[in-house]
C-alpha cells in the first residue's frame, strides 16, 4: 500500500515539474515575442529618423552659410541724402532705428525666393533669451538654433537682435 | 553506509527532463541572439547623411563666412577627400563646373527621375547655398551621387 502511494506521489511531482516547464516554455516563448515585436516597433523608425535627419542637416548647413551671406551682402541705400553702401545686417540694424528701411529689408529678402520655401524673420531678444552659446559667436555667423539658423548681434543702444533663416525646402 | 539508488525508470525520467530544460535554454538563448542579431545586422541607408555632410564642407571649402575664396579643383580636394569610384559631385557657381568621381552615377540618377527602378540604386542628392562673389549674391548648386549601395542597401 505504501508503495503504491509512493509512487503515485512520484507521478504527482514529475507531472508538476513538466507542468511548471511547460508553464515557463510558454511564457519564454511569449516573452521572447513580446520582446521581438517591442524591439521591432521601437527600431522600426531608424530609417526614417536617418533620412530627417540628413534632411535636417541639410538644410541647416545650407541656412547657415546662406544667411552668413546674406548678412554680408551689400546693399545701396540712401542716408540723410547720400547713397551709401552698407551690409544686410547692417540695414536691420537701421530698420530697428528708422523703420523706413525696414520696406528696403523687405524687398531684400526675396532674394532668397529663388533659393528656398522660407522663412526669414528678426527678433529683439532681452539678453536674458539669448543663448549663452549664440552670443558666444556674436557677429555675422549663422548658428543653427532649433528649426531656424540664427545670427546674433547688438544694434548700438537698443536690446541684441537674431537674424532667423528657417528653409522649409530647397527650390531645385 | 546506506546508498540512495534511483531505479532505471527515474533515471530515465530525469534525464529526459534535463533535455527538455536543455532544449528551452538553447530556444531561450537563440531567441534573444535572433532579435538582437535581426537588429544590428540590419542596412542603414546613411548616404543622404554622407551627401548633406559632404556639401556642407565642400560649400565651406568654396565660401567660408559665405564668401567665395576659391572655386577649384584643387582648393576642393585640399578640403574633402573624395572616392572618386563611390562618390560623383558636381559644383556650379555662374558659369564655373567643377566635376569629381564617376559621372554613371549621375546617369543613374537621371534615369531614375525618369522613372526606372533600379535595385541598387545611387543616392541623389542637391542643395543650394547662397555665397557672395564678389559682391554679388550668386547661386552655389552641389549635386552628389553616391553609390556604396552594397553597405547601404
Amino acid at each position: 500500500m505504501q508503495k503504491m502511494m509512493n509512487k503515485a506521489k512520484n507521478k504527482k511531482a514529475q507531472l508538476s515539474e513538466f507542468l511548471s516547464d511547460t508553464f515557463l516554455l510558454i511564457f519564454a516563448v511569449f516573452a521572447l515575442v513580446v520582446f521581438f515585436a517591442a524591439s521591432s516597433a521601437f527600431f522600426s523608425g531608424d530609417k526614417r529618423g536617418i533620412e530627417n535627419y540628413a534632411d535636417k542637416t541639410g538644410l541647416e548647413s545650407e541656412g547657415q552659410l546662406s544667411l552668413q551671406a546674406f548678412l554680408q551682402k551689400p546693399v545701396e541705400i540712401e542716408i540723410d541724402g547720400e547713397k551709401q553702401e552698407i551690409s544686410e545686417a547692417d540695414l536691420i540694424r537701421l530698420g530697428r532705428i528708422d523703420s523706413k528701411y525696414k520696406d528696403v529689408l523687405k524687398s531684400e529678402i526675396k532674394i532668397f525666393d529663388s533659393y528656398y520655401d522660407y522663412i526669414f524673420k528678426e527678433e529683439t531678444q532681452g539678453q536674458q533669451a539669448v543663448p549663452d552659446w549664440l552670443k558666444a559667436y556674436e557677429g555675422f555667423g549663422a548658428y543653427y538654433d532649433y528649426e531656424f539658423s540664427a545670427a546674433y548681434f547688438h544694434i548700438p543702444s537698443k536690446e541684441p537682435i537674431s537674424a532667423m533663416l528657417k528653409i522649409n525646402g530647397v527650390k531645385k | 553506509m546506506k546508498t540512495v539508488k534511483m531505479n532505471k525508470k527515474a533515471q530515465a525520467g530525469y534525464g529526459i527532463s534535463w533535455i527538455y530544460k536543455l532544449v528551452l535554454i538553447v530556444a531561450i538563448t537563440s531567441g534573444i541572439v535572433f532579435t538582437v542579431l535581426s537588429h544590428y545586422s540590419k542596412n542603414m541607408d546613411v548616404r543622404e547623411m554622407e551627401s548633406a555632410v559632404l556639401s556642407q564642407k565642400l560649400a565651406r571649402c568654396v565660401a567660408p563666412n559665405g564668401i567665395v575664396d576659391e572655386f577649384s579643383d584643387s582648393a576642393v580636394r585640399k578640403c574633402i577627400p573624395i572616392d572618386d569610384k563611390n562618390i560623383y559631385i558636381n559644383a556650379s557657381l555662374k558659369e564655373d563646373i567643377l566635376q569629381f568621381g564617376d559621372d554613371y552615377f549621375s546617369k543613374l540618377c537621371e534615369t531614375m527621375e525618369q522613372g526606372v527602378k533600379i535595385t541598387k540604386y545611387p543616392s541623389c542628392n542637391r542643395f543650394n547655398y547662397m555665397v557672395l562673389d564678389r559682391g554679388k549674391a550668386e547661386k552655389l548648386v552641389v549635386f552628389i551621387a553616391i553609390n556604396k549601395a552594397d553597405t547601404n542597401l
